[in-house]
């Protein structure tokens, strides 16, 4: 088939470099900052990839349905740089939670770059338990 | 492609964006490494090649189930052949909220000297 064209290890690496294509193309669609949601029966957990800030920096709102982050990431050097990769400026995203969440009880701590939020489940939205009469 | 760092394992290997300055006395790397802390990086220097290794993992209660993905867990990887006029004995490196940076002095050879001129 076509591996024999290819030396011993030849096609592993060139499906790590489809991958890695792939996952650039994916990362460009997502927009900046990178997120991971995640749940639980009780909470959701966002967290958000933004290295280089200080709290001031994030601006957060969050409604029952939805939590906007606002951030603005400033450089750090003034000098011309010879490789710039990284991104700079203001950047705003917005996700949907999984499910309805109760504002008031969230928890929020940014640590090694990454900002992780936990809203608890709005109680409205909780599944109940019917009886059966 | 990058043969030297050898992945055994299935974490994905990610090439963290970086900026590279020009300053007075050597060189600035700025390098994003979202998650990783003091203790998951590993910088060193062989055969003029600086290497770049960090890791991050997230830690969540049991009970959360992933829904959404954009930044998987990952080993960081990234290399730069250096100029041979940087002190690769004197490289420095620090790491605050993902952001580790990297100080590459130029050798004291290549720094400008003043030349003391005798009087006869």
């Amino acid at each position: 088939m076509i591996y024999d064209f290819f030396p011993a290890g030849t096609y592993e690496e060139m499906r790590r470099l489809k991958e890695s294509i792939n996952s650039a193309f994916n990362s460009f669609s997502a927009g900046y900052p990178f997120c991971n949601i995640y749940e639980s029966p009780e909470k959701t957990c966002i967290s958000f990839f933004a290295p280089g800030l200080r709290e001031d920096d994030i601006d957060i709102s969050a409604t029952p349905d939805s939590l906007t982050i606002s951030i603005d990431r400033k450089k750090v050097f003034e000098e011309q740089a010879m490789k710039e990769e990284r991104p700079f400026g203001t950047f705003r995203r917005t996700v949907n939670f999984p499910f309805k969440v109760n504002t008031e009880k969230h928890w929020a701590k940014y640590k090694n770059g990454v900002l992780r939020l936990i809203f608890e489940r709005a109680e409205e939205d909780k599944p109940k338990k019917i009886k059966i009469n | 492609m990058n043969m030297k760092y050898k992945n055994d394992s299935r974490t994905k290997i990610c090439r963290p964006a970086t900026d590279v300055i020009s300053i007075e006395d050597g060189i600035k790397i700025f390098m994003d490494v979202p998650g990783a802390d003091e203790e998951k990086v590993d910088v060193s220097v062989e055969d003029n090649v600086l290497s770049v290794r960090a890791s991050y993992t997230e830690s969540l209660e049991e009970s959360f189930k992933v829904l959404h993905t954009e930044f998987d867990h990952c080993d960081y990887f990234r290399e730069f052949t250096l100029p041979r006029n940087i002190s690769s004995t004197k490289i420095s490196a620090k790491i605050k909220d993902g952001v580790l940076e990297l100080t590459l002095p130029f050798s004291d050879e290549v720094k400008p000297r003043k030349i003391q001129i005798t009087k006869e």
